[in-house]
């Protein structure tokens, strides 16, 4: 496909540099249509030109009239003192290169070691050198011998790595995924330092040609499981990758639900701990996420907090997790279920001071909590995005418009709005607030469906949220796992986490090459 | 667009249901609309076709919202009285939502207090519908009204200014200090009333204007736990006196705790604590005969000594487990008294005889009628006073030495 548009820029290009012109015309009309694909300075040129910011510069290799090279760079993705220092410098000045007798002889020289820059390529045709110039390489163009010699000379600004704005731990490391690939792939090799961490690269995006590795543990990993998620990245024909879910979108099989089936982190140490166990981990250029498949519903449930706590403690608060998502999605449906059917299985005391709670409320219990959930819902979504500032003003009147002032003019009953607080901050404790943004729809439709047939209704709908769940499988793996399709194997680390030397497999669902991961 | 339709007569659809939703639900109920009577009173009518009377003490929502004005005004009752009579208590039921302007839920009630003249009239007639019905709970406690009506019961309840079903909670509830009553659910009591050999009791509950007094200096009613109902073939037969039964609770293992107080060697009263009473009933059937042994032990604290006599000897305790067991003894002897006397087996011998002699009930029980009058029963009673923190010298004992 780039060939295609490498010549579709050739018809329309009309030289306007200097140097483009002389170029021209040493080489002749004839010559450079008959070598059309050849790699030379020429043909680089023409598809760069045009921009500011492409520098091509004409070098004589050791002051020699007779070894011509054309260096290319980008301005801004160089380093330019490595640029100077190191790749011309030793072009210039040292002896061995002065004593070549051809370009070739000194292709070869430079090959081999004598421009002392360390990761150096020899490039062949147009396309690659292109690509690696628009990475934040330079490249030095020989036209006789229609090679370019590239050096990885990346030095453009990048964030620093700083600690996780998304999700915070109380124990553990305190790094955190950047928006450049390759630091992102070091920090991966820190922490894993076996040469099994494999890091496949592939290039998406028809335009923006963003790298995506794909990251994964050889001799851990299900071999099938890693070719079902290159297929789906190669499979992925998109102008560009620009936003974090043009991928995840594309590898969620199931479209038919509002679960999520991707596990997005920004943390290191979480995307280790899934490669670990013998899921895939992609990591794309220019997001500071990574994303690990297949995600499964435990792991939107547990944290990097859950390995560094005593295991009591952390069973305990995996089991309070579990309720509290049980709590956001059927709290308000139970309500209005228990409060408009089921009135014998209130207390006496508290029916009395709801009913007391809902003197002089036009409303049905039912409306009441619809209202209240979509303010809830609208509260979320207005001050999601705006400049922090703003967003706090937002927070403050939401909270006196419906916590106070609809009370007061009996808009709204308060145990309703108590109701509502309770759901929602039980929706805050989700360690990922993918699964909490999954169930809000959920649970507005079991608010639906209580406030028809009460606590039956309520059911119906859990039966079909549950069947919903169950129907689920990315990659061929049961969502549910491990508390459904596994035979009841690695509840181990599911709701409670036993003692980490009693864990001694990796999860069975995932059909890892290597079951155990100690004696 | 086939999709775009799909949606748009969804919403339509549910914003129709939104609008209308009060219409459209069926079997819901605002918890505004509708009262939830946490006592209700039976009582026999005499006003034309009208032979059942239903007072219910219902729960006064007041708005609760935490308005500064509203507390300050403390005049409005907490608990309204309703009444409604109709033939059955089923219509009854239906009238009352006459007056109360709320659907009326049976499924908060706790308490059925069963007037004395419709005790002594046929009480399942009376019952009937709170098993039959499936919004009152089983488990609510039945309270016969003793030389009252149910209805005079709840009016009480205004003068208490409270939830009447939890002030009588709290009275059954403290009455286990004495164990002079005690509580009996709609189960227990239909499977008393159901059994065909043996009687059943019933807590009942009096209005006592001798105690209290209110701002005006007038006599305040308040109610008072007193003794058991004892009913035969569903009919009120009579009442046990506290002491009777506390003798009753003795058999049948039902003693919280309880006082017992007594003289010493020396004519000083003594007060013992019963810590632990349980008895157990042994049975001989022979031919027409069936003698019951009571083994009762029971073992005790003293938790105060009147005059200054040290007591804590082997000998006085001795002469005081003798009397305590003394005074157990009356007690019980004086309930079995009132049973055969009644010829209502509410004691529980029946069903031991039963259990223990299962073939030779098959012959006794028919003529149960005539036996149990006869029966001959024996107490025996291990008494014991425990030796406790509270064993130690009562004060000025000196004087004695």
């Amino acid at each position: 496909m780039f060939k295609d548009l490498f010549d579709k820029m050739k018809e329309s290009k009309k030289p306007s540099d200097k140097n483009d012109k002389k170029q021209a015309e040493e080489n002749g009309e004839d010559k450079n249509s008959d070598n059309a694909n050849k790699l030379t300075s020429q043909s680089i040129m023409g598809k760069l030109s045009k921009n500011a910011d492409a520098i091509f510069r004409e070098l004589f290799i050791c002051g020699n009239k007779n070894l011509t090279a054309t260096l290319v760079y980008i301005d801004g993705l160089v380093d330019s003192k490595t640029v100077g220092d190191d790749v011309i410098k030793p072009l210039m000045e040292e002896n061995k290169l002065c004593h070549a007798k051809s370009t070739k002889e000194a292709i070869s020289l430079i090959e081999h070691g004598f421009v002392h820059f360390p990761s150096q390529k020899t490039r062949k045709t147009t396309e690659e050198t292109l690509g690696d110039i628009l990475n934040g390489g330079c490249a030095i163009v020989f036209d006789d011998e229609n090679i370019a010699l590239t050096f990885d000379t990346k030095g453009f600004m990048q964030r620093s790595i700083t600690e996780p704005t998304e999700e915070n731990i109380v124990k553990g490391p305190k790094d955190v995924f950047v928006e450049n690939i390759r630091v992102n792939t070091a920090t991966l090799r820190r922490k894993i330092k076996s040469p099994d961490l494999v890091v496949e690269q592939v290039t998406i995006g028809r335009r923006t040609m963003t790298p995506v590795a794909l990251v994964y543990m050889d001799g851990i990993v299900n071999k099938k499981l890693v070719s079902d998620v290159k297929a789906k990245l190669e499979s992925i024909d998109v102008d560009g990758i620009l936003e974090s879910g043009f991928i995840e979108e594309y590898l969620t099989e199931h479209k038919g639900t509002t679960f999520p089936q991707v596990v997005a982190t920004e943390r290191p140490d979480v995307f280790s701990i899934n490669l670990l166990e013998g899921h895939v981990g992609i990591l794309i250029d220019g997001i500071p996420v990574s994303y690990i498949v297949p995600g499964l519903l435990y792991q939107y449930l547990r944290t990097p907090d859950d390995y560094s706590q005593n295991y009591i403690i952390v069973s305990l608060v995996r089991l309070m997790r579990y309720i509290l998502m049980a709590v956001t999605l059927f709290l308000p449906a139970f309500y209005v279920a228990v409060t408009t059917f089921h009135h014998e299985m209130i207390p006496s005391r508290l029916a009395l001071s709801i009913a007391a709670s809902k003197e002089g409320v036009p409303y049905p219990a039912f409306i009441e909590v619809l209202l209240l959930l979509v303010a809830f819902e609208i509260l979320l979504e207005s001050g999601l995005r705006l400049p922090k500032n703003i967003g706090q003003a937002v927070s403050i009147v939401g909270a006196l418009v419906v916590g106070e002032a609809a009370v007061n003019a009996k808009f709204i009953s308060p145990a309703v709005v108590v109701v509502v607080a309770a759901t929602a901050i039980s929706g805050f404790s989700a360690p990922n607030q993918a699964i909490a943004d999954s169930l809000r729809m959920w649970r507005i439709i079991m608010v639906i469906l209580s406030s028809t047939l009460g606590l039956i209704g309520m059911m119906f709908g859990a039966i079909t949220l549950l069947f919903n769940l169950a129907t689920l499988e990315p990659f061929g793996i049961p969502y549910l796992s491990p508390f459904a399709g596994n035979e009841g194997q690695d509840l181990d680390d599911s709701i409670i986490r036993i003692p980490l030397k009693m864990m001694k497999n990796r999860p069975q669902s995932l059909n890892t090459e290597d079951r155990r991961r100690q004696k | 667009m086939q999709k775009i339709g799909f949606f748009i007569i969804c919403l339509v659809f549910l914003g129709a249901y939104l609008l209308n939703y009060d219409k459209l639900v069926i079997g819901g109920n605002e918890l505004v609309n509708i009262s939830f009577p946490g006592v209700v009173a039976i009582d026999t009518a005499h006003d034309g076709n009208n032979k059942v009377m239903l007072s219910v003490a219902v729960g006064k929502v007041s708005s609760a919202g935490g308005n500064e004005k509203e507390q300050g005004s403390e005049k409005s009752d907490e608990v309204m009285a309703i009444k409604s009579k109709g033939q059955t208590v089923f219509e009854a039921n239906r009238q009352l939502t006459r007056y109360s302007q709320k659907d009326v839920n049976w499924g908060q009630n706790d308490y059925i207090i069963i007037g004395e003249e419709a005790a002594r009239d046929n009480v399942l007639k009376y019952l009937e519908f709170f098993i039959r019905n499936h919004e009152n709970r089983l488990t609510v406690d039945v309270v016969v009204a003793k030389g009252s009506t149910g209805e005079e019961i709840t009016e009480a309840a205004r003068f208490n200014k409270g939830d009447l079903a939890e002030s009588l909670s709290n009275l059954f509830d403290d009455a286990g200090a004495l164990s002079i009553t005690r509580r009996i659910d709609l189960t227990e009591f239909i499977n008393q009333l159901n059994s065909r050999y043996s009687a059943a009791i019933a807590p009942s509950l009096k209005l006592n204007d001798s105690v209290a007094k209110n701002a005006d200096n007038e006599p305040h009613p308040l109610l008072e736990p007193s003794g058991m109902a004892v009913f035969k073939n569903a009919r009120l037969i009579g009442f046990l006196d506290e002491i009777q039964s506390r003798g009753l609770n003795y058999i049948t293992n039902n003693i919280m705790s309880t006082v017992i107080v007594v003289p010493d060697i020396n004519g000083n009263l003594v007060s013992l604590e019963v810590l632990k009473a349980k008895a157990k009933l042994k049975t001989k059937v022979e031919s027409d005969k069936v003698s019951i042994i009571i083994e009762l032990s029971l073992a005790s604290n003293i938790d105060g000594i009147s005059a200054s006599d040290d007591i804590i000897k082997k000998e006085s305790l001795k002469d005081l487990e003798n009397k305590q067991a003394e005074v157990v003894r009356q007690e019980i002897e004086s309930v079995i008294a009132f049973a055969k006397e009644n010829n209502a087996d509410f004691l529980g011998f029946g069903d031991t005889v039963f259990h223990q002699h299962p073939v030779k009930w098959e012959k006794t029980k028919e003529k149960w009628e005539e036996i149990f009058p006869q029966t001959s029963v024996e107490i025996k009673i291990k008494s014991k006073i425990e030796r406790s923190y509270n064993i130690f010298k009562p004060i000025r004992s000196w004087e004695e030495s």
